[in-house]
């Protein structure tokens, strides 16, 4: 079966800047993301834990799958994104079945 | 002298102050206790419409009052003015800039457990407040805010890095952050049931009456348990806790009660108000703020804000505080 070539980029940050960030997304073009929730873990700032009473310290973790273009640009964005807040991101090639969907 | 003292030990034989005892003990010891994040969120948002209901019904009982009025400019001006005394004293403990002007929005800001255990002392203590103290509770969490950000240095002061390549990473009103102050969940759900309460009066009250009676000590106790827990955690993982930074979390909430009772006099609050009045001024938020200061200030350190706001007030207030403030009320307006 023919597969593509696509980037898949994995992105953590904290609850309040998620919306900044999927307007980031749009403003790049990256059509489709899924967002996940983190549930504890440990960074730079020590051990962190997902507290209930608020969401200024949960962290969300997008999912998108995208060209390599359009990764370049996304990683160019958070370079700078990244310098003010808290989060990672990192990327893997992933094979897709359907082209145009990515 | 005598009152305060008799007020404070009935206050720490009440269930929901040992409760959170009884968490705070059970994360210093490192036991496994847990409460499932999404019952804390519920158990949260139940507090809020609960409070905020009763608060609506029996502010409609009054009607609308040159006192409640008072009441809310007096409450909308503490929060706005304390953030300066607190980054005035905390930069003189040499605390960043930042993290100062943070700090400072924790602590003009207003805690509604706090208010929640306020609220639960006045009605043990039968010194009654008014219902209209949840509406005036709600109008304190965001001017803080607004100062924090005034305290900080406005839109420029060290945004350079950001400036570039349209990473759209302000210091002033972003439209996240709009959203957080405006329509944070928690004070939605605060106003919005107070206006229920308010709309609905006692023929709502016939409907809910269970719901927001019966259960709320229940609720209050689980809520407590967490609270413990998590102050617990957070003080045991501090590391930036100096002995000077753990006095202003003791002594800013004294300064705040002060002036909240001399607000509360100049309005000509009765007692019960004036108590509730003085711990919201004395409380410090970590709901609404710590997620404004998230998006606002990220550079400022949530390891002392958070730490010192949840780890040190809030149980300072909860098992000592609310009972020296109702205390000190009860002496002045001579009841």
């Amino acid at each position: 079966m023919e597969t593509f070539r696509r980037k898949r980029l994995e992105i953590v940050v904290e609850a309040p800047m998620l919306e900044a960030l999927e307007r980031m997304l749009g403003e790049i073009g990256v059509t489709g993301y899924t967002v996940l929730a983190g549930r504890e873990g440990r960074g730079s700032s020590g051990r962190w834990i997902e507290e209930g009473f608020t969401s200024a310290f949960e962290k969300r973790i997008v999912i998108a799958v995208m060209t390599a273009d359009t990764a370049e640009k996304v990683f160019t964005r958070l370079k700078t994104f990244f310098q003010r807040y808290s989060g990672v991101v990192f990327s893997s090639d992933v094979d897709v079945m359907r082209a145009e969907k990515f | 002298m005598g009152d305060v003292l008799a007020l404070a030990a009935q206050n720490l034989m009440a269930p929901a102050i040992l409760f959170f005892v009884l968490g705070a003990l059970a994360g210093f010891a490192r036991s496994d206790l847990t409460i499932p994040e999404p019952i804390v969120k519920t158990l949260s948002l139940y507090l809020l419409l609960a409070l905020a209901f009763k608060g609506g019904v029996a502010a409609r009982a009054t009607g609308f009052t040159v006192e409640l009025a008072a009441a809310a400019i007096g409450g909308i001006l503490l929060s706005f003015f304390m953030p300066w005394i607190a980054f005035w004293i905390l930069r003189a403990l040499k605390l960043d800039k930042l993290t100062a002007a943070a700090t400072a929005a924790h602590y003009g800001s207003i805690s509604i457990v706090t208010f929640a255990a306020a609220s639960d002392f006045a009605t043990r203590a039968e010194i009654p407040a008014a219902g209209f103290m949840v509406a005036v509770a709600a109008l304190m969490e965001t001017p803080a805010i607004i100062s924090a950000l005034l305290l900080a240095g406005g839109k420029d002061a060290g945004a350079e890095a950001t400036s570039q390549e349209g990473a759209q990473t302000v210091r002033g009103w972003s439209p996240e952050l709009i959203r957080e102050v405006v329509l944070n969940g928690s004070v939605v759900v605060l106003v919005g049931s107070f206006v229920i309460g308010l709309l609905t009066g006692d023929a709502g009250m016939r409907k809910l009456d269970v719901f927001v009676n019966a259960f709320f000590q229940g609720a209050l106790c689980l809520f407590l348990l967490d609270m413990g827990l998590v102050a617990a955690r957070r003080l045991a993982h501090s590391r930036r806790l100096t002995a000077a930074l753990f006095g202003f979390g003791v002594g800013m909430p004294l300064i705040g009660a002060a002036l909240g009772l001399g607000a509360a006099r100049a309005i000509g609050l009765d007692v019960g108000s004036a108590g509730v009045l003085a711990t919201l001024a004395a409380s410090a938020s970590y709901i609404a703020a710590p997620s404004a200061m998230r998006i606002a200030l990220p550079e400022a350190d949530p390891g002392v804000y958070l730490t010192l706001s949840l780890g040190v007030t809030f149980p300072f207030n909860l098992t000592i505080g609310i009972p020296v403030y109702f205390g000190v009320a009860k002496a002045l307006w001579g009841g």
